[in-house]
């Protein structure tokens, strides 16, 4: 007996709707995220078990483990600029939030370098929110 | 005269394959360079130089030296100075009797400044900043 193959059939796969998809996805990225606005250098948080969650400030002020300072991720030569900068952008903020500096320091940079930088947040009349990490259970801290 | 055929009536269609290809790169990207940004920290309310003049001789202050701390001139282990920030009853308090002066002696690492910063904060107090005049 003969056996007849079917013709070929082409089949296609509808995907119009993928795309949809895709782009819904991407519709969300686009809206939940902000570009971080932390320096260049590596910075290794403080710990402490006496944590609270934080909302996000507009402002940061990061110090970085060669005792480099930033305001908004742009790297600032001293204490004085970082008091005229934070006056600047907290400047006409009327809420709590938009004159919260997130202060993000290096745990090894000395008191030379980071106090200054607290007097001229403080000094700008700003409120500052020190970040760190909670420690986990290998990681013991050291005073 | 012969007619002219018509031809084939055809759905247009759009090929869209390679834009969903597109869209699905930007995902890529953008789960890739996403984090999900928790902060954690302590609030550190801390009063500008026109406050803290005013603020009164008689304020809990902790000094921080290199291995060791000292709390109203005393030397204090770092238990027994979260016990002592407890008893001062921050939380109740309101104004500058919340504040606690905290001054860093010498090469101090931020870890130790952050430490007591979290415990005076953790205490319900504000934390004030002594600072060198060299530094300033």
């Amino acid at each position: 007996m003969k056996y007849q193959r079917p013709p070929a059939k082409h089949i296609e796969i509808p995907v119009a709707s993928l795309g949809d998809i895709a782009f819904l996805l991407i519709t969300f990225f686009m809206f939940c995220s902000t570009f971080s606005r932390t320096g260049g250098g590596k910075i290794a948080p403080p710990q402490s078990p006496h944590l609270t969650q934080l909302l996000e400030g507009k402002v940061s002020v990061d110090i970085d483990e060669e005792g480099k300072i930033y305001v908004q991720g742009q790297i600032v030569p001293d204490a004085n600029a970082v008091e005229t900068s934070v006056s600047i952008l907290i400047e006409g903020a009327t809420t709590d939030q938009g004159k919260t500096v997130m202060f993000k320091c290096d745990k090894h940079v000395t008191k030379q370098v980071f106090e200054p930088v607290l007097g001229a947040i403080a000094k700008a009349g700003a409120t500052i929110a020190a970040l760190g990490e909670r420690p986990t259970d290998k990681q013991e801290t050291q005073p | 005269m012969k007619k002219p055929r018509r031809a084939l009536t055809r759905e247009p269609e759009i090929p869209v394959a390679s834009f969903v290809d597109l869209a699905f790169l930007l995902n890529i990207f953008f789960i890739m360079v996403t984090s999900f940004a928790e902060f954690s920290g302590v609030i550190a309310d801390v009063p500008s130089a026109e406050r803290s003049q005013a603020v009164a001789e008689q304020t809990p202050t902790i000094a921080i030296q290199e291995n060791k701390f000292t709390f109203n001139d005393k030397e204090i282990s770092l238990a027994d100075l979260k016990q002592r920030l407890t008893e001062l009853n921050l939380t109740n308090k309101t104004g500058e009797a919340k504040v606690v002066l905290l001054e860093a002696q010498g090469k101090i690492p931020y870890q130790a400044y952050f430490e007591i910063m979290a415990d005076v904060s953790a205490a319900g107090g504000v934390i004030g900043i002594v600072q060198d005049e060299g530094s300033q």
